[in-house]
């Protein structure tokens, strides 16, 4: 086997890269085809020469059958750089092309042009070239070549800068893998290292790994920060990777006396050495700095005054994010009550884009949060979108957009002109835009939810935001309506301003999502991260699949992007209630009673459960519960306020009590036994409760469903 | 409604906060005042033997303590938990967040 494991290495990276990709169209068609022929002329020539030994008369087809597969992924290179980015289907040339490869297959397996014969005797390999051999192969490079002079050459023609480095790489990818295959193939051997010749076939990998990267990625990238980073990683690799392969080298001498100490030796060595390396590249040469530069926005995002207004506020954040991306302007653009998108800062309230347009329904199906100039060429998820999106881009004359959404919601926009160094945004600004979405998100949904200041002014602020506050969540849930289901709720705040939070989101006709909890702190604090947190979901939930994940994914929002000491107590649930289940996650939420009428009897539900906001990575932490729900059943859900309500005596209403009224209750319905729970609860606190409260109630009577249908 | 007492000593490099009384949506306001002014400067210890009840304000001060302390590089410690701090900490299901000490005498070097 040997070196020869190498092309069977690259053989499965270029595999897997042929299909990774996203993407449509003959451009992609192309680079499949280019990818899937190199593959399979590096897996013939592989299996060739190890055949070689045993059966010379297939190992000679294969050898054939190799320089076949060569050509035509050349072939397929050149026609994609030809055309790319907008190739399309020429059936006259691409048949030619076709009935060409077909030919030269024929001639090249089918006869004796270009190798006679291979074989192996020992370990001396004997190959004997056929009379067109050394024609055959200069052909097949050349195509290569001048695929790759075409590229180069196009690149300068093509306005598009994104493009423009596409085809660069690609040549560049090209052109690496004809220099790689004629250097081990046969500058090698001539020198006497033929020992290398395995690894010519591995020659396929930088044009597909080139190719790859055109069509995963969407932006331009700064040429500095490639050759930056390639030189660190040739730094890295001479300081550590040399004296890291003479150790283990040495080491290996002692391979049969020990082998197992010799495995062991060499992994530790070699994870000692690699963390070595990634602390020197972080820490001397800097590798770390695009991270905290995105840091460093992060924090002063975060430390906005948004207590000083929202002009004040909104021009405080035109100051930084000029400073830090260097754009020629910023403006903000916030969602109204009608739904339309209207300017807020700079505060004129010029409207933007109404409601139902076009431009709307684009920016509301997109998924992506950041959407650079460029993309809109080059990115193929926004194709269907591309002329609404180009229309509004042009109208604002915006270079970037940051999108703050709820679910499909437009919340706000936060859009950037063009760089005063006259440069276009690419991955690096698009990967500082990603990192600070969140914190931007915050802003949008602060900008959305607060008035103007001049309003403010003439109103008292905390009772106009509580407000808006209370009617928009009021406004966001899907109620469960569903044949044999009834659900009740109450949310309230005894300051009129609370962190707790119900939603409900229809998932399909039969499944609901619902949330209920506390965001810790009081007030207009704690309404603001609540109201935050509650959109941030319903966004989560459009992306996120994995259930363990979503709440994951909500921690870590909490946690990167509400305010230090803010936390939730809480339950997520998934209704499925064609099947009578309740699939949950318990987040530190006291009280979940479930009773069935089968047993009579109340059981608690909710088992133990960790609260967000406390810990980075929560996922080990959480546990997804099932609960099957007999016809007749009740759920009763509660959060803090109501088990730690405290009565002038300074006694805790608690659970037990808790629990006798949802006993007693068991022929009241949904919105009685919610109303009974706080009537209790204010009663035994003096006729006052002290903090936010909220009670869920769901009743499932399977059997009216078992009726309908 | 009772209110809670918050004494601030020293004991070496600590700055120690002895708090008593309930903590909760009308009084942590008194406590995370003091926490913030002191926590990114010294070393703090609050000592909360004798809270007589806390709820989730309290523990969003606490929380918010350590990790600005986390930020700061400067430690704080919860002292003595009474019992109620200690299930308030431990409903969290996060108690271990809360670098603890049984008593002021027994605070790290």
């Amino acid at each position: 086997m040997g070196l020869t494991i190498f092309t069977y290495l690259a053989v499965a990276i270029v595999v897997v890269l042929a299909f990774s990709v996203r993407g449509r169209g003959v451009s992609l068609a192309l680079y499949r085809a280019a990818a899937l022929a190199s593959a399979a002329y590096a897996v013939l020539l592989a299996s060739g020469y190890t055949l070689a030994a045993y059966n010379w008369e297939v190992a000679t087809v294969l050898i054939r059958g190799a320089g076949v597969g060569a050509i035509t992924a050349y072939l397929a290179f050149l026609r994609l750089g030809a055309a790319y980015p907008s190739a399309r289907l020429v059936p006259v040339v691409d048949l030619l092309l076709v009935a060409a490869v077909v030919a030269v297959g024929w001639f090249m397996v089918g006869t004796d042009v270009y190798v006679v014969v291979v074989a192996r005797v020992g370990v001396t390999y004997t190959r004997n070239d056929g009379s067109l051999h050394a024609i055959l192969g200069a052909a097949g490079a050349g195509i290569g070549l001048v695929g790759a002079v075409v590229m180069a050459a196009r690149s300068i023609g093509v306005k598009n800068r994104v493009h423009r480095q596409h085809l660069l790489v690609m040549a560049a990818g090209l052109g690496g893998s004809v220099a790689w295959g004629y250097v081990f193939a046969i500058l090698g051997p001539s020198l006497g290292l033929g020992i290398l010749y395995p690894l010519s076939a591995a020659n396929i990998l930088p044009s597909v790994l080139a190719a790859a990267y055109v069509f995963s990625s969407t932006r331009a990238f700064q040429p500095w920060s490639v050759a930056r980073n390639l030189g660190y990683w040739l730094i890295v690799t001479v300081a550590f990777g040399v004296p890291l392969g003479l150790i283990v080298g040495v080491a290996f001498l002692f391979r049969e006396s020990a082998a197992i100490s010799v495995v062991v030796f060499a992994g530790l060595v070699f994870v000692v050495f690699a963390r070595w390396a990634e602390a020197f590249a972080r820490g001397r040469l800097g590798i770390s700095r695009d991270e905290a530069s995105r840091e460093e926005l992060e924090s002063a995002i975060a430390h906005l005054d948004l207590s000083a207004g929202r002009e004040v506020a909104l021009a405080e954040l035109d100051g930084i994010m000029k400073a830090a991306l260097g754009c020629s302007w910023f403006s903000a653009i916030s969602e109204d009550d009608e739904g339309s998108l209207v300017r807020v800062y700079p505060d004129d309230g010029t409207l933007v884009s109404p409601s139902s347009s076009p431009v709307m329904e684009a920016l509301a199906a997109v998924e992506q949060r950041v959407v650079l100039r460029p993309d809109l060429e080059t990115d193929e998820r926004l194709a269907g979108y591309r002329a609404a999106l180009t229309a509004f881009f042009d109208a604002l004359g915006a270079e970037a957009i940051v999108l703050a959404k709820e679910g499909r919601r437009v919340v706000g926009i936060f859009a950037f002109g063009h760089k005063v160094s006259g440069a276009g945004y690419d991955a690096l600004d698009y990967a500082m835009f990603d990192a600070v979405h969140g914190k931007l998100f915050v802003v949008a949904y602060y900008a959305r939810h607060v008035a103007r200041e001049s309003l403010l002014a003439t109103v008292e602020q905390e009772l106009g935001l509580a407000d808006q506050i209370i009617r928009s969540v009021q406004e966001r849930i899907d109620p469960i309506q569903y044949p044999g289901v009834s659900v009740a709720y109450r949310c309230e705040a005894p300051r009129g301003l609370g962190g707790d939070l119900f939603d409900s989101v229809r998932i399909s006709e039969h499944r609901w999502f619902f949330v209920v909890g506390d965001v810790s702190g009081k007030g207009l604090n704690a309404s603001m991260s609540m109201i935050i947190l509650k959109s941030m979901i319903r966004t989560l939930l459009r992306e996120e699949k994995d259930f363990v994940r979503l709440v994951a994914r909500a921690n870590d929002f909490i946690k990167d992007n509400l305010p230090r000491g803010t936390f939730f107590a809480g339950l997520f649930g998934f209704l499925a209630l064609d099947k009578g289940s309740v699939y949950f996650i318990n987040c530190g939420l006291p009280a979940m009673f479930f009773r069935s009428p089968g047993l009579d009897s109340v059981i608690e539900a909710q088992g133990e459960g960790r609260m967000l906001g406390f810990v980075k990575r929560v996922e080990p932490y959480l546990k997804a519960k099932k609960l099957v729900l007999p016809p007749g059943s009740r759920v009763l859900i509660s959060t803090d306020g109501i088990v730690e309500a405290e009565s002038v005596r300074g006694e805790r209403y608690g659970k037990e009590r808790l629990m006798r009224v949802f006993t007693e209750n068991k022929s009241s319905d949904a919105a009685e036994t919610v109303d009974a729970v706080i009537r209790s609860a204010t009663s035994f606190a003096g006729g006052k409760l002290d903090d936010d409260i909220t009670v869920v109630v769901i009743d499932y009577d399977g059997q009216t469903r078992e009726k309908q249908r | 409604m009772t209110g809670i007492s918050v004494e601030v000593g020293q004991r070496g490099s600590w700055t120690v906060l002895t708090v008593s009384g309930p903590i909760n949506s009308y009084t942590y306001n008194e406590l995370q005042e003091h926490i913030m002014k002191l926590v990114g400067r010294s070393d703090v210890a609050v000592e909360m033997s004798a809270v007589t009840s806390m709820t989730s304000a309290g523990i969003g001060v606490l929380l918010a303590a350590v990790e600005d302390a986390e930020v700061a590089e400067r430690r704080f410690v919860v002292v003595a938990a009474s019992e109620v701090v200690r299930l308030a900490l431990e409903s969290t299901g996060f108690a271990d967040r809360f670098p603890s000490a049984p008593s002021v005498k027994e605070l790290p070097a």
